[in-house]
This record gives C-alpha cells, sequence and structure tokens, in this order.
C-alpha cells in the first residue's frame, strides 16, 4: 500500500494564511479538539469518517491532522479514495506538531 | 459504506488464527484492555510496557480501533516483533514480544 503525501504544520500554516481553497480535517475526538483545537479545522473524528467519506464533497486539498501525525495517514489513505481528483496529505506530527511549530 | 473502509487502509503486522491467539493470551505477561482509546494513548502505554519487559515477554493489548493495530506496533519499533489477532467483530489483540 503506498503513503501519503505529508505536510508540515509551516506549510499548513502556509496554506491557510493564504486562504487556500484546502479541508483541514481534524480527526481526532471530539473532547481533545474541543480542549485543543486547529482553527481553520474541521472536527470529524475517526471513528466517524467513515460514515461521511463516501457521500461528502471534498476540496481539490485536503489536509487530515490527528494527535501525534499517525492515524491521520490511515485516514488520508481512506480518504483519498473517495476523493478521486484531491490532493490528499496528513499532516506531520499531528497537533503536537502543530503546538510547537 | 459499500466501499472500502478504514480497515483496508491500514497495514497490519502479521496475523494469527484464533487456536494462536488464545496459545499466545496465556503466554501474556501483561494485558492492557485499549478498548474506547484511541491515538496517542495506545501507543503510549504499549511504548511503556514494553520497555519494562525482560527479553522473550509478551504485551498484549486489546483495542477496537484498527488503526492501532499498524499504529502501536510502528511505535515500540525494533523493541518488539508484532502479530495481530482479529475477531471479526471489530476487537483486535496486538501481540507484541520483546525482543
Amino acid at each position: 500500500m503506498s503513503g501519503v503525501d505529508e505536510r508540515t504544520p509551516e506549510e499548513v500554516r502556509a496554506r491557510l494564511a493564504a486562504d487556500a481553497e484546502i479541508d483541514l480535517v481534524d480527526i481526532r475526538d471530539r473532547e481533545d479538539f474541543e480542549d485543543a483545537p486547529i482553527d481553520g479545522a474541521e472536527n470529524v473524528p475517526v471513528d466517524e469518517l467513515e460514515a461521511v467519506v463516501e457521500e461528502r464533497e471534498w476540496a481539490d486539498e485536503v489536509i487530515v491532522s490527528c494527535y501525534i501525525g499517525e492515524t491521520s495517514v490511515q485516514a488520508a489513505r481512506l480518504i483519498d479514495h473517495y476523493a478521486d481528483d484531491a490532493e490528499v496529505a496528513s499532516m506531520t506530527g499531528g497537533y503536537e506538531a502543530w503546538d510547537d511549530a | 459504506m459499500s466501499g472500502p473502509s478504514l480497515d483496508d487502509f491500514v497495514e497490519m503486522p502479521d496475523e494469527v488464527d484464533d487456536e494462536t491467539a488464545e496459545q499466545l493470551a496465556d503466554q501474556a505477561s501483561e494485558t492492557q484492555d485499549m478498548t474506547g482509546e484511541v491515538c496517542p494513548y495506545p501507543q503510549v502505554e504499549a511504548k511503556k510496557s514494553i520497555q519494562s519487559l525482560d527479553s522473550g515477554e509478551l504485551l498484549v493489548q486489546e483495542t477496537d480501533h484498527v488503526p492501532s493495530t499498524e499504529n502501536v506496533p510502528r511505535a515500540v519499533g525494533d523493541d518488539a516483533d508484532a502479530r495481530v489477532w482479529r475477531s471479526g467483530g471489530g476487537l483486535y489483540r496486538i501481540f507484541l514480544r520483546k525482543r
């Protein structure tokens, strides 16, 4: 199985600052996300992702974030399967790296 | 969802059959119930426990979060050999034998 592209938190911040049309999807639990949100991100907990991934319309660029950047790789693989034309990536290091950057 | 699910996009380590899983469970030095827990807690607990075990001892982690079956073995890295049993009912056991 091939890997997915990765984006550093700095790269994600730059894309958001440029008002890029991206879906930044944070797959942490609702509680974790509410305690420490990422501005500009939409919270879709990984356990709920399967229910929406097929029907949802994805932006041309999708970046997935989790807590430490591991589950987001798997979620990005799943989204990449359904979002045919989108460029899908995982944010390296997840929220922890985002918070440190 | 009719198409592939998250399960199809997780790179699971070698799987064991039911009988082997029962035999391995009996050998466990430690069993962790991680059902209901998601990243990063399963990885953190597995790494802590593997560090406390002696070479050859076995840690069993039970989970219902399929990404953990890939992430937990990766988190312990070269410190343990990993195998996984899947119940078929959405539950998994990750067997980590310390090197």
